[in-house]
């Protein structure tokens, strides 16, 4: 019988569908019948799934960092003394 | 403006046609050594680049000196780029390495250990604390500003080994052998350390995001 300590540390190849099926089996079977690991399973999916969208705007685009003025010409000088010494 | 390789062979190089058109165009530029092109380069691309720099390194400064660094690096390795891939995606792993090394060297105290923020268990293996079920799902939390800020500042309580995992195979949406080379551990050291990233982190949101206890 498959203890909560042990669904516990399957739980990432739980979500990522890496178990095999006679433990993904035992894993089904345990969180049937235990409500506190059912929560477990469902926190960690919704964790996974607000990490993911964490840096995402509310439209599910990436975050841009507008890059400042002079660090665009910082980045073109430091080129251009890189290509003036020999191509880098 | 010429990058290293531009005289040799690799000059005449064209672009593979799985590129993009824009794209073929804007590297067949870059290889001969068109300085207008690499400006169009760190403004198209810049962007987005330094919000990765930004969410990875923390620091202002930092991430100013990771993303000047990141297009250095660009510049200098543009012969050997092999085209297998968008420009950006290539940019962005350059990026990523950057501000790994930027992290490598700012790591200098000893972590915190990760081991106050995972779940407890009894000698019997159950739950020394029982989960309660959060009320609601992902999609809805997202919705808030203020989730999407505690989320990030979970994040950013991990242990800096921990949070590097899970920036890299959740955010960056690396696979496990990429962040396994460039983090220098096994695959199974990756998985071990994400899933105990994703069980401190679910920690930390816990007391936020589960039902306020009945009175």
């Amino acid at each position: 019988m498959l203890t909560c300590r042990a669904l516990a540390a399957q739980l990432l190849d739980f979500v990522d569908k890496n178990l095999g099926a006679d433990s993904r089996r035992a894993a089904l079977r345990h969180v049937a019948g235990c409500g506190g690991c059912a929560a477990a399973l469902a926190n960690y999916r919704t964790t996974v799934d607000l990490v993911r969208a964490a840096y995402e705007s509310s439209s599910g685009l990436r975050d841009e960092a507008p890059v400042p003025e002079e660090l665009v010409q910082s980045i073109l000088s430091s080129v251009r003394t890189a290509s003036d010494d020999g191509g880098g | 403006m010429s990058p290293e390789g531009r005289r040799s062979d690799d000059a005449a190089r064209t672009p593979a046609p799985g590129l993009p058109s824009d794209e073929r165009a804007l590297l067949a530029a870059l290889r001969r050594g068109d300085e207008e092109a690499f400006e169009t380069l760190v403004r198209e691309y810049g962007g987005r680049l330094f919000a990765v720099a930004r969410r990875f390194v923390r620091s202002e400064e930092d991430a100013r000196d990771a993303l000047q660094d990141a297009f250095l690096s660009a510049f200098r390795s543009l012969a050997r780029f092999e085209e297998n891939c968008r420009l950006s995606t290539w940019l962005h792993r350059i990026v990523v390495n950057s501000c790994l090394m930027k992290l490598r060297t700012r790591r200098r105290k000893a972590e915190d250990s990760i081991e106050d923020l995972l779940p407890r268990f009894h000698e019997d293996g159950h739950q020394a604390v029982p989960s309660a079920g959060w009320e609601k799902s992902a999609d809805v939390l997202l919705e808030s500003r203020e989730v999407r800020d505690l989320v990030r500042a979970a994040i950013d309580r991990l242990p800096e080994s921990y949070r590097t995992v899970l920036m890299l195979r959740d955010i960056e949406e690396l696979d496990t052998a990429e962040t396994a080379r460039l983090l220098d551990l096994t695959e199974n050291a990756v998985k071990i350390r994400l899933h105990r990233a994703r069980q401190a982190l679910r920690g930390l949101l816990d007391p936020s995001l589960r039902p306020a206890a009945a009175c």
